[in-house]
């Protein structure tokens, strides 16, 4: 998982960008204009050279070829080899290395795609150095092995020769635009669109939307005909009318219908800030039925959680979710309605009188919130997890409804303490108290192993804390959250969006360090690899989230349409990091 | 036994029974893993001798091995039953010793105890760390230290066994499973080995003696009798004439044939009591005999799943994620840390019906994916067709695949990395590749 | 003991051309082929076991509608009298179960009342393992009832039973030989490799095969035979459509492919959890119960549309009822004596075992009139012809609930 999390990162990193301002020299044709108006997906990357530009020095200035992150990733022999290549193929096209991926990604790029028995895919590339990209697509059409093709009709009766690699790719260069598809009659469609011979993509409806919609200083754009492709799906079975698992149908639902009623999602990136990327995304669905109407629900004013000492991140949807509840025959199928029955009964077993979608639910509005925290231990157990709060607003006068889930804590708290017994495993002690005037219900252990296993990480416990109620793992991360719930009653935030996610990158690396050994042994057991090489890749992973000043994901559910903001934030790592002890054992 | 007549004889390589690549892949395979190429051409250059001393005494460990067997202690402690299974695996497919890893696996399944009562991967651990410690030596000190190991005590009722109210289980599975065999005992001699075994408990996971719950009155065990104490059943059981025999038979068919017949039980019970039960002398001598190579014997025993899947991946040099090891060898019908029963495995044909044969045969076609062979092929620098064949039959069919084969093999051509992959996938997907 | 000695021949065989070949058949395979003569595919009687794990409340799953003690205590929970599928004068079915009571209507299903055991143990664990083990000391029994029956079984090459669930082995399938395949989905059973290859070499002739080698080479041809016929069956979208989106419909759909695909396993196993109602149950038992008998109900109508139904029996079981008295949360608590269903056009309709008497009761519990293991003996010795004295170390009286 971690080499996943950093191939991605990687990705993230790659794509990241300053702002640069597009300037115009001459009239150069546009790329989307040689794209086929049929294309199911077509993505666009403007001014990419200067782009890439900004993004080295952006590398330079993060002191990325420095890190650990670089040598496990960068300088495995597989990257190694190719980066030779790279280098031997650039210089004989007189730049280097950065050099032909700045020409590469030339002034103006676009990519299509179309779903026939596979996937065809077709890519534009308008370059600001001609001479620069045509000696470095020489070099690599004759290293890969290219053949000529034939030709297609150009313009002004002059053929343009179409070159294979392998069958595998063709390339075509026409009006100083280089072409390249996956199979040949693709690219014959894209020099036709371009030459003004068939409808093209820049003159299509889809494409007005596009310009209309992205701002202009976007690095980056992406549209898809969503239309087309859920009846593909839905044809071969494979776009299910409604979510099956029921937690995901609460959560996901309202985004569900508007992708299942849009015509297009479009996507476009751009750098908002120094070191900022931000990349957001339009839905526009029908409205919402009468029975989705718990999706659309305002969000309950911000208590700034990331003040809290040791914030990892976060999870926060804002649902009503009364009406969702009283909706589950609609929302769910009989699968997952089934699921979430025996999930109540469950619940049911510890409420007691109390039931949880008629006596508890309505007064649940606003923002839930799952927060998770770095938490500080006496001894430290294997692995080290974070603290969890779920934080929910609860609308609860009399505190009678607080009082009955604290009797219902106490009935878990002993019920997960029977089984505990049962196991021969450390129970845990009940203790009630106050914090700020309130009363908390914690639990602790009687006593702590010198290497705790991983059920250390959790001594629960709940309190109702001015309209909120609190369940969290540590009594530690409860006094935090009441303390900025507190204080945000006194001056309370503007409201934030309805749904967010976020991921700050420094105190994931470090809960990751404590448990580097961990990681390690399992990467060994796992791939079959030497320690020195499972603890490079864990410790690239780590380092890539230094890097990581923190990502975060925003959504809001309108009745027509989702609109979906991420942002990634790249920072300069701590001064001194800890050098990990790679190759040695414990 | 002596003269021409005795089974245990040494060796000597004649025209009919030569020492060539099959019969050093006969031994590597039973005393150990499916070789690799290089261990095969290594064992013929060596000669039988240094290879059995090899074997037995065992190489330096590789670092790979060393420091996966480091690791072992805090997989335990987490609790992580799936990954231990994994990190023994993993052991199995990168050791320099493949007998003692052998051996580990053979005495797992002679004390066949199960972590599904344990519930500790901290004590299945220490009882393999023990089994390991005592594998090659003498039996008797491995009784001994089993009959303190705290997974068995758990596992038969140790704790339970205390003066006046003697549990007979660990008394029983001692003479039944791991000494002699039924019909060797009387229901008496259960009854009063119980009673010596009073008071020897477990606490929190280290052995602990009980004085007041032990029972130190006499006992007649096998007609003798005394105060005696479980170090004292433990030598009287292995005084039985039947406990030769029983381990006799036992190491035969785990290492010479499943169907091992009066002569050579009398022979190597005979060796075993000599030495003491010494099983390291023991086996060097088996491994070492003319029995050992009768071509009678070859090719006659259904490897475990634990054996077939180290094995694919030992031989074509593959790299191995433990995890898809464990499935694919619990899809097999075994699971490491929880035999079936008491009674271990059963072992041989009882690990192969249809659907255990599926699993087996798509392990062989993943194992034969065209990148491992490419990897061999420039590993050994096989330059063509021929050599890729004589490659695949010398590592998988013992340089002779019978007719139907090898006119499969024959037709194939292309590249030798083409060839490679294609043959060895034949050879890997046929019937005579499950017989060891 | 002919009758499992003709497995092999039947599996390996079945629907092929091998007899009409014979001569340039192989020696080790003409020799089975022509024993096996007669013995045509497709004539094995099949049990399905259902668990339903959790202690299903048999009080309310076939419900004695007009005893008043019923109603009185279960104030909260009890089923109305106008609700319930009545099966006879006081016996109905909850009224979730309209699958069951269609099946009831074709006198396809036999209720078993009052089932049990002395000394009821309420813990789910070890009551489960004594219905598993069909054993009073379970801890003592390193078996299941139906892994006795695979150790017992001489059949060589395809498995006996099947567990297709996706949990750990359940105990009742616990052999001491051979261990019984336990996989959570059909998947596993697709051959990655060719298998008209394989099997061809598996199946040429070898001079001089030691009985070792002609027995992996048998095995070896039955496995590529049930992944092609596996695969040759495909998934039918009409099969497909007969069942609803349950857990269990989907796993009992499984095994209707691979009954379909004769695929050999003579007894097979799955379960569905859930039944621990402690609270608020009205909902959720509702729910557990029409996923049963919808999928029990769905299972039996792609078998009669693949002809296969008079070949299957469907046995349920539960670790324990469940109090007759309500609790206060609207639920139940561990009980005793239960109801057990077998269904099938094998089975002689109807209800056995009397009315639970809610007069007498032990610790608040019903009594059993039923040992489970007379159930058991009835689908050993009427049903799949294993004789049951060997596999439940006793003799058991039958229940006349099947048609032998």
């Amino acid at each position: 998982m971690l080499g996943t999390l950093a191939r991605a990162a990687t990705v993230a990193l790659v794509t990241v960008a300053t702002a640069l301002p597009a300037a115009a020299e001459g009239d150069p044709p546009r790329a989307a204009s040689f794209l086929p108006a049929n294309v199911s997906v077509a993505i666009g990357l403007r001014d990419g050279d200067r782009h890439v530009g900004a993004f080295r020095a952006l590398l330079e200035e993060l002191g990325f070829e420095k890190s650990d992150a670089h040598r496990a990733f960068f300088r495995t022999p597989q990257i190694l080899g190719a980066r030779i290549g790279l280098g031997l193929l650039a210089a004989s096209a007189g730049t280097d290395e950065w050099g032909a991926i700045a020409a590469a990604a030339g002034r103006d790029v676009a990519i299509g795609i179309r779903w026939e028995q596979r996937a065809r895919v077709i890519a534009v590339l308008v370059p600001r150095d001609a001479t620069t990209v045509e000696l470095l697509l020489e070099g690599v059409t004759r290293f890969a092995g290219a053949t000529p093709d034939g030709t297609v009709a150009g313009t002004d009766d002059r053929p343009i020769a179409i070159t294979s690699v392998r069958g595998r790719a063709f390339v075509a260069t026409c009006a100083g635009v280089i072409l390249v598809a996956t199979d040949r009659e693709s690219l014959a469609d894209a020099i036709a669109a371009g030459l003004g011979r068939a409808p093209s993509f820049s003159g299509s409806a889809a494409h007005d939307t596009v310009e209309n919609t992205v701002p202009t200083d976007a690095a980056a754009w992406a549209w898809a005909d969503v239309a087309t492709l859920r009846t593909r799906l839905e044809r071969a079975g494979r776009w299910p009318t409604r979510i099956p698992q029921p937690l995901a149908a609460f959560i996901a639902g309202g985004w569900w219908h508007h992708l299942s009623s849009t015509d297009r999602v479009i996507a476009w990136a751009l750098p908002t800030a120094p070191r900022r990327l931000t990349v957001e995304a339009r839905v526009d669905g029908d409205a919402m039925p009468s029975s989705h109407e718990g999706f659309v629900a305002p969000a309950s004013p911000d208590w700034s959680a990331r003040e809290i000492p040791g914030y990892v991140g976060e999870v926060s949807v804002t649902r009503d979710w009364a009406t969702l509840l009283s909706n589950r025959e609609t929302l769910l199928d009989r699968a997952g309605a089934g699921t979430l029955a025996k999930f109540l009964t469950n619940a049911g077993n510890f409420l007691g009188d109390v039931d949880l979608v008629d006596d508890v639910l309505p007064h649940v509005r606003g923002t839930t919130r799952v927060v998770a925290a770095e938490q500080t231990f006496e001894a430290t157990p294997t692995p080290a997890l974070p603290a969890f709060a779920l934080v929910t607003p609860l609308a609860d006068g009399d505190g009678r409804l607080a009082r009955q889930l604290e009797k219902a804590a106490q009935i878990a708290f002993t019920f997960i303490n029977y089984q505990a017994m049962q196991q021969k495993r450390p129970t845990f002690m009940m203790d009630t108290g106050r914090y700020r005037d309130h009363r908390v219900l914690s639990t602790f252990f009687d006593e702590t192993p010198a290497t705790p296993p991983i059920r250390f990480n959790f001594r629960p416990a709940v309190a109702r804390i001015a309209d909120h109620y609190v369940i969290a793992t540590s009594r530690e991360l409860l006094e935090h959250v009441a303390d900025r719930v507190l204080d945000a009653t006194r001056t309370p935030a503007p409201s934030p969006p309805p749904d967010r996610l976020a991921i700050i990158g420094a105190p994931v690396a470090r809960l990751l360090r404590l448990n580097r050994e961990q990681l390690v042994t399992n990467r060994m057991l796992d791939e079959g690899v030497d320690r020195r090489r499972a603890a490079r890749t864990v410790d690239g992973s780590i380092a890539l989230l230094d890097f990581l000043g923190g990502a975060r994901l925003a959504a809001t559910t309108g009745d027509r349409g989702t609109r979906l903001a991420f942002t990634i934030d790249l920072t300069a790592p701590p001064q001194t990091p800890t050098p990990p002890s790679s190759g040695s054992a414990r | 036994m002596n003269g021409a007549g005795d089974p245990l004889r040494p060796f000597a390589a004649s025209s009919a029974t030569p020492w060539d690549h099959a019969a050093a892949t006969h031994l590597l395979r039973r005393a150990g893993f499916r070789p690799t190429m290089q261990e095969i051409e290594r064992a013929v250059g060596a000669g039988v001798d240094a290879t059995v001393d090899r074997l037995v005494d065992g190489e330096p460990e590789a670092r790979r091995a060393s420091e996966l067997d480091a690791l072992g202690d805090g997989i335990a402690r987490r609790g992580e039953l799936d990954r231990l299974r994994a990190w023994w695996l993993q052991r199995m497919r990168y050791t320099t010793r493949p007998l003692h890893a052998r051996l580990a696996l053979f005495w797992h399944g002679h004390f066949a105890t199960s972590d599904r009562k344990v519930k500790s991967p901290t004590l299945m651990l220490a009882q393999l760390r023990t089994i390991e410690a005592h594998a090659r030596g003498p039996f008797g000190a491995m009784l001994r230290a089993m009959s303190r190991d705290p997974a068995m005590i758990v596992w038969l009722d140790g704790d339970e066994n205390v003066r006046g109210r003697p549990n007979e289980n660990y008394a029983r599975e001692l003479f039944e499973l791991f000494t002699l065999g039924v019909g060797h005992y009387s229901e008496r001699d259960v009854h009063e080995t119980a009673r010596a075994f009073t008071g020897w408990h477990q606490r929190r996971g280290t052995f602990a003696f009980r004085p007041r719950s032990h029972d130190g009155g006499d006992k007649t065990i096998f007609g003798e009798t005394g105060p005696f104490d479980g170090d004292d059943a433990v030598r009287l059981a292995l005084a039985q004439p039947a406990a030769s025999r029983f381990l006799a038979a036992k190491l035969l068919r785990e290492f010479v044939t499943p169907t091992p017949n009066e002569v050579l039980v009398t022979a190597l019970a005979q060796v075993l009591w000599e030495s003491d039960f010494d099983v390291g002398a023991t086996l060097r001598r088996l491994l070492k005999s003319t029995a050992m190579f009768d071509p009678a014997h070859r090719r006659t025993r259904i490897p475990s799943p634990v054996e077939f899947v180290v094995g694919v991946a030992r031989s074509l040099e593959i790299r191995t994620r433990g995890p898809v090891l464990a499935r694919a060898i619990a899809r097999m019908g075994q699971r490491l840390f929880e035999p079936p029963s008491v009674e271990g495995w059963p072992g041989h044909r009882h690990w192969l019906d249809s659907t255990t044969m599926l699993v087996r045969l798509n392990a062989a076609v993943a194992a034969t994916a065209p990148g491992s062979a490419d990897r061999l092929a420039r590993r050994y620098a096989l330059r063509n067709s021929a050599a890729a064949r004589r490659f695949a039959t010398t590592i998988a069919l013992d340089g002779a695949p019978s007719t139907a084969l090898a006119e499969r093999l024959h037709a194939l051509d292309g590249t030798p990395s083409a060839v490679l992959a294609s043959a060895l996938r034949i050879a890997l997907t046929a019937p005579e590749y499950q017989l060891a | 003991m002919t009758l499992t000695r003709r497995d092999f021949l039947t599996r390996s065989l079945a629907g092929s051309t091998i007899l009409a070949t014979g001569a340039t058949l192989p020696g080790f395979l003409a020799h089975t082929a022509r024993a096996s003569a007669g013995f045509g595919p497709g004539r094995e009687r099949i049990l399905v076991v259902v668990e339903m794990n959790g202690g299903n409340d048999g009080l309310n799953t076939v419900i004695p509608f007009r005893a008043d003690d019923y109603y009185r205590a279960r104030p909260t929970i009890a089923l109305p009298r106008p609700d319930v599928l009545t099966l006879d004068d006081h016996l109905a079915l909850h009224p979730a179960m309209r699958a069951f009571a269609r099946l009831h209507e074709r006198g396809w299903l036999a209720v078993c009342e009052n089932v049990g055991y002395p000394n009821p143990d309420r813990s789910h664990f070890r009551s489960m393992d004594i219905w598993q083990s069909a054993s009073p000391c379970p801890e003592e029994s390193r078996t299941g009832w139906l892994g006795r029956a695979v150790d017992r079984s001489e059949r060589v090459d395809t498995p006996l039973a099947l567990h297709l669930d996706g949990t750990a082995l359940p105990a009742a399938l616990r052999t001491t030989t051979r261990a019984v395949p336990s996989i959570e989905a059909i998947d596993a059973f697709r051959l990655d490799g060719d298998a008209d290859a394989i099997e061809r070499a598996a199946s040429a002739d070898r001079a001089d095969a030691s009985a070792d080698l002609q027995f992996v080479q048998r095995t070896a041809v039955s496995s590529c035979r049930q992944a092609r016929r596996l695969a040759a069956l495909g998934v039918d979208p009409d099969a497909a459509a007969r069942y609803p989106a349950h857990g269990l419909a989907n796993r009992l759909a499984q095994i209707a492919r691979l009954i379909g695909a004769e695929f050999g396993p003579r007894v097979y196993y799955t379960s569905m959890g859930g039944f621990d109602t402690h609270a608020r149950q009205l909902a959720t038992h509702a729910s557990l119960l029409t996923e049963l008998a919808e999928s029990i109900g769905a299972f039996f109508a792609d078998l009669e549309a693949r002809r296969l139904h008079e070949r299957v029996v469907v046995m349920t079981f539960s670790e324990f009822g469940r109090r007759v008295d309500e609790n206060g949360s609207q639920g139940t608590d561990h009980g005793a004596a239960a109801p057990m269903f077998v269904a099938g056009p094998g089975v002689r309709g109807g209800i056995v075992g009397g009315v639970p008497d809610l007069a007498d009761l032990g610790r608040g519990d019903l009594k059993h009139h039923v040992d489970f293991r007379s159930v058991y003996a009835s689908v050993l010795d009427d049903w799949l012809g294993i004789p049951s004295r060997a596999i439940l170390g006793a003799s058991f009286p039958g229940l006349p609930i099947l048609r032998s």
